[in-house]
């Protein structure tokens, strides 16, 4: 289009050129009336043909002056114009030259726009990754404290580290025959009264008349029974309790008793 | 606790016919163990030419008069001795009220000179025992022990009974009985098994004076098991079958 352009421009006269034709004219026609008049072989009088005005001396001379200076300010022009041509030329060609270079200049420009969105796009993907780095690191920063890495895992014990059971239970066991033991010897320390007949005879060479047997009545009845049942309990408590501590230390009195 | 009468059927007039009673009552070898402590204290006092006879302890509580009051229903049921029971624990005077009879007037109105002798000695349902009362409660029974009027109240029980039972107080804590010492011919002392701490045995014992000491009546023995009076002693204790 830029070619058709130019093209057009350098066909169609522009309007200085169009305005100066006239001017061209006058001077082609002044030249033409210079040669007729400085042609005497022909026996024609010059002033036979030759306008009013020149045919005076003084008048013609001026009109020759003014349409020399008229020429050679026309020459001036000429030249300047092709000069002006010349350019233009130059222009032209230098436009031909680079009308005829656009394709090559599109391929590229095509090359360039598709490496341009190839970059854009690995800076794309460069800056994601930045960003999603820097989400990463904020969010490491901030968990550091509640996130541990398991460099040897804990073994789940294979007895209990407190309380010792077994401590415990033999503990117990020795506490509960202290207090029953003891408790038993410091009762039957303190109580002074005779519970059998063997006993009062045992303390005392007194004639004995006769015994009265204790009256069965509910209080007695329940009492022996309570008393009863304190016994059998503690019997229970302590065959449980032996039989606890033998299960538990079985393998050491196996060992013990091999020894 | 009720006193039960060995030999009695009904219980008295008054006395509420409670368990215990009944069950003491109809008890074949609480019975059978009374008839036997009563042969021999028999056999004691006659050897011993005893008539007067107190029943003590060493604390209350130990089954005094319980033991008392079978002895002289067993002694005069036999009917070889006439009996007489007189309550000579005069601050507490609760035999009348065990055996269901009137408590006054007893031996402290007798004492105090204000009623005969006559008057004060009742009659049992049991043939051959006569009951004196206590009579009102006093605070110090001592002057009144100690005194003429309870030598002559003796002296003529002994003539007219062949054993006079006196149930009297406890000797630790109140010194009544200690004022009998010279008015009896011997004492018998109850002990409780299980309740009294042998020490206070000992002390009564000493207090009493061992010369005068009949013999123990020791209370609250635990019975054999029942397997062992079943199989021993079954077919004599079987009480008798209802028709």
């Amino acid at each position: 289009m830029a070619l058709e352009r130019v093209r057009q421009e350098s066909e169609q006269p522009s309007g200085r050129r169009a305005d100066r034709i006239p001017i061209r004219a006058g001077i082609e026609r002044i030249a033409a009336t210079q040669e007729s008049a400085s042609l005497p072989s022909d026996g024609k009088q010059p002033g036979g043909v030759l306008p009013a005005s020149a045919s005076s001396p003084t008048g013609g001379m001026g009109e020759l002056r003014r349409m020399k200076a008229q020429l050679k300010s026309s020459e001036v022009e000429i030249a300047s114009l092709k000069r002006e041509k010349q350019t233009i030329a130059q222009n032209v060609a230098a436009v031909e030259q680079k009308i005829e270079r656009a394709p090559k200049r599109e391929q590229e420009m095509i090359s360039l726009i598709r490496d341009y969105e190839n970059q854009k796009k690995s800076y794309d993907d460069l800056l994601k990754k930045k960003l999603e780095a820097d989400v990463s690191q904020n969010l490491e920063k901030r968990q550091k404290g509640t996130q541990f890495q398991i460099l040897d895992p804990a073994n789940l014990p294979q007895e209990s580290f407190k309380p010792d059971r077994k401590k415990a239970m033999l503990i117990a066991l020795l506490l509960s025959l202290a207090f029953g033991f003891g408790g038993s010897i410091f009762l039957e320390t303190m109580d002074l009264t005779l519970r059998d007949v063997s006993d009062f005879k045992h303390l005392y060479k007194v004639q004995i008349l006769g015994t009265i047997p204790a009256v069965q009545g509910l209080e007695s009845r329940r009492e022996r029974a309570l008393r009863r049942a304190a016994v059998i309990g503690g019997l229970v408590t302590f065959t449980v309790a032996l039989s606890a501590f033998l299960i538990v230390y079985h393998v050491k009195i196996r060992t013990i008793l091999n020894f | 606790m009720k006193i039960p009468f060995l030999d009695r059927t009904e219980a008295p007039p008054g006395e509420p016919a409670d368990r215990e009673s009944r069950f003491l009552r109809s008890d074949p070898m609480f019975v059978e163990q009374f008839k036997s402590l009563s042969s021999r204290f028999e056999y004691r006092i006659d050897t011993l030419q005893c008539k007067v006879v107190a029943v003590t302890s060493a604390v209350a509580g130990e089954g005094k008069t319980v033991s008392a009051v079978n002895l002289a229903t067993n002694l005069a049921s036999s009917g070889r001795k006439k009996v007489l029971l007189v309550d000579v624990d005069l601050r507490k005077c609760d035999l009348a009220k065990r055996v269901g009879i009137a408590p006054v007037p007893g031996l402290t109105e007798h004492l105090a000179g204000s009623v005969a002798i006559k008057e004060i000695v009742r009659n049992s349902v049991t043939r051959g025992l006569w009951i004196v009362p206590g009579g009102m409660r006093i605070s110090a029974p001592w002057e009144l022990l100690s005194g003429e009027r309870f030598r002559d109240f003796l002296k003529e029980a002994r003539d007219r009974f062949d054993l006079v039972l006196l149930d009297t107080p406890p000797v630790i804590p109140v010194s009544d009985t200690l004022a009998l010492r010279d008015l009896v011919d011997g004492f018998i002392l109850v002990y409780r098994l299980g309740f009294t701490p042998h020490p206070m045995f000992k002390k009564a014992m000493e207090d009493t004076g061992e010369k005068k000491l009949l013999g123990v009546v020791l209370n609250a023995v635990e019975p054999q098991s029942e397997q062992y009076y079943q199989r021993y002693y079954g077919k004599y204790y079987k009480a008798p079958e209802k028709k």
